[in-house]
């Protein structure tokens, strides 16, 4: 009987971990540009290369690829951080919590158009090698929960705390 | 007494006209390359101006940055009036569609590019100056599988509105 519990914990076990391992080939890419000197464009990609190991690429002023805008992975980076799978997984599930219809419907308030040096644009994807879904926004940190942002930035801050930068560099 | 209602009626008059301006801010753009046809590339776009929607269609590229910098676009090869009503089904359609279900139906596990240049689906709804995009890969491929039904409605829904046969574009 003992025996029998046993295996069905491990059995548990590892129908878990296998339900959590379906981000192998998922990749999220954040973006921001601002017109500030410093820092100006700078890229976050988040992805999995070998088994278990994750990846935070940083790369500064990456080259903007107009001929072949389908080269999905941005993997070119200047500073690699090794991430938990944990953190990796956060970021990924709560990426899923990204609604078109609220983002949208958060779109068409246009008092997020600031016309001054503080204008951050930030691009957001989620991809894999058959589809990518890219998210666009303004100045997210303005405006947050009125444009339903709520979530994008709280992506935004987890990444960017996983980089170990300052998120009150790129949005005040 | 009278003269509240009518002014009430006024009011909610004006702000429904309100409504309907503010949810015409959209624009879509459908671009298809690597088809296995002559011309292998359409691109259509769809946005309202004037009370009036428009559809245009470019069978030949042109640069992103066009896009990018929302520079002035070549002339399309074709362009002509629909009616709104057909504008706001496209986006009824693309309101219902769920990114989650989108992206629980990514392929994340490892799996062979089975083309050496597969068709691929770009489908961009911008307001203002904020947009997303999906990007798709043969998207007639796994269909059910990857959740892209709600998507290839969208699409073939664009493309009966640019009088064009969508089986030329999904090979069915």
């Amino acid at each position: 009987m003992k025996l029998l519990k046993i295996l069905l914990l491990l059995l548990f076990v590892f129908v878990c971990s296998s339900c959590f391992a379906q981000y192998e080939l998922l990749q999220i890419n954040l973006e921001i540009q601002t017109l500030k000197e410093e820092n100006n464009h700078i890229r976050f990609s988040l992805y999995q290369e070998h088994p278990d190991t994750f990846f935070l690429g940083i790369k500064r002023n990456p080259a903007l690829n107009f001929k072949d805008y389908t080269t999905w992975l941005k993997r070119d980076a200047d500073t690699i951080i090794i991430i938990s799978k944990d953190n990796f997984n956060k970021i990924a599930e709560l990426s899923l919590r990204l609604s078109n219809l609220s983002i949208i419907s958060g779109m068409c308030k246009t008092d997020y158009i600031l016309i001054n040096n503080d204008n951050v644009a930030v691009n957001f994807e989620i991809s894999e090698p058959y589809s990518k879904i890219s998210y666009n926004i303004w100045n997210p940190n303005y405006n947050t929960k009125e444009r339903n942002l709520d979530t994008f930035v709280d992506i935004c801050k987890k990444i960017l705390l996983l980089a170990e930068s300052d998120y009150k560099i790129f949005f005040r | 007494m009278k003269v509240l209602k009518i002014l009430f009626l006024l009011l909610f008059l004006n702000s429904s006209c309100f409504a309907q301006q503010w949810s015409h801010y959209q624009a879509f753009f459908l671009i298809i390359s690597g088809l296995k046809q002559n011309p292998n590339y359409t691109r259509i776009d769809l946005f309202v101006e004037n009370d009036s929607a428009i559809v245009e269609i470019w069978t030949e590229p042109f640069p992103e940055y066009i896009d990018y910098m929302s520079f002035e676009r070549p002339k399309a090869d074709t362009s002509y009036f629909v009616s709104i009503e057909k504008f706001d089904k496209v986006y009824e359609l693309f309101m219902a569609l769920s990114i989650e279900q989108l992206i629980n139906g990514m392929n994340l596990q490892k799996q062979d590019l089975t083309w050496d240049e597969p068709t691929k689906f770009r489908l961009k709804i911008k307001v203002i100056s904020e947009y997303i995009i999906l990007d798709v890969v043969e998207p007639s491929f796994n269909t059910q599988e990857r959740n892209l039904e709600p998507f290839l409605d969208i699409c073939k829904e664009i493309i009966c509105l640019a009088k064009l046969n969508s089986k030329n574009f999904f090979g069915k």
